[in-house]
């Protein structure tokens, strides 16, 4: 089954995704780093994020949405406008697709549903997904955090002991 | 009847999926939890922990990018490019 193979990522793909990360993570931070600008945490952060969602590109829900929410936030400092603008049409989407959803979910109890409600939150574009998916997304964003936080740690242990 | 049969074959193919499927997501989901991957009897575990736990481990582990890129921004401060780009390197290889 597809799913199966998307969800268990197959030891040579997350290695490409964990090389694809690095490489970006590094550059970024090399760019940060140049300029002589204090570097805020909040800098290193999107550089993270933006470099696990390119790493994995756009096979992924939770990665498109990420990098979509990444670029809004600069095209926000860009021009107030259009920022505006893109975020009313965000919204109605954004609406749209929990109306959508919660007519699905039917048969499942106030625990589940809270437990879901939360996830749809965590993960990025869970809110427009459908059940499985979501459950298959978080599995994929769980091992690529897992995976962000392991290099980040190595790259700041390694600074650290120069 | 035939055109209700047609709906629910559709249902089960498209938007919807089987109850099965869905154990199976959420065990896979289980077994990427610490707290939960090491229950054998993963039947024990209701539903309703595993999207629970989830929850919170997606949290804690947002935190703990949090907390490495505060503490990358005050390391790459202190560290000049050269030294960056050794630990690229070292990295690469």
């Amino acid at each position: 089954m597809k799913m199966d193979h998307h969800i268990g990522l197959t030891s040579t793909h997350h290695g490409s995704i964990k090389t694809r990360f690095t490489h970006r993570f590094l550059y970024a931070l090399k760019n940060l780093n140049k300029n002589k600008k204090p570097i805020s945490y909040h800098k290193v952060k999107i550089a993270a994020y933006s470099s696990m969602a390119s790493a994995v590109g756009s096979t992924r829900t939770w990665s498109r949405v990420m990098l979509r929410r990444i670029r809004r936030r600069q095209l926000r400092r860009a021009s107030s406008v259009i920022f505006r603008r893109t975020i009313r049409r965000a919204k109605c989407i954004k609406n749209n697709g929990a109306k959508h959803q919660k007519n699905k979910v039917v048969s499942r109890n106030d625990e589940e549903d809270e437990g879901i409600s939360k996830l749809r939150e965590l993960v990025p574009g869970g809110e427009i997904m459908e059940f499985s998916s979501l459950l298959d997304e978080s599995a994929h964003y769980i091992k690529c955090l897992n995976m962000q936080v392991q290099i980040m740690r190595n790259i700041a242990d390694l600074l650290s002991s120069v | 009847m035939s055109s209700r049969r047609s709906r629910s074959s559709r249902h089960s193919s498209g938007a919807r999926i089987s109850d099965d499927q869905i154990t199976d997501l959420v065990n896979k989901l289980q077994q990427l939890l610490p707290e939960l991957r090491n229950n054998r009897s993963s039947d024990k575990v209701s539903p309703a922990r595993v999207l629970q736990d989830t929850c919170n481990y997606i949290r804690n582990l947002h935190q703990e990018v949090d907390d490495l890129s505060e503490r990358l921004s005050g390391l790459l401060e202190t560290t000049d490019t050269t030294q960056a780009a050794l630990i690229r390197n070292l990295l690469m290889q």
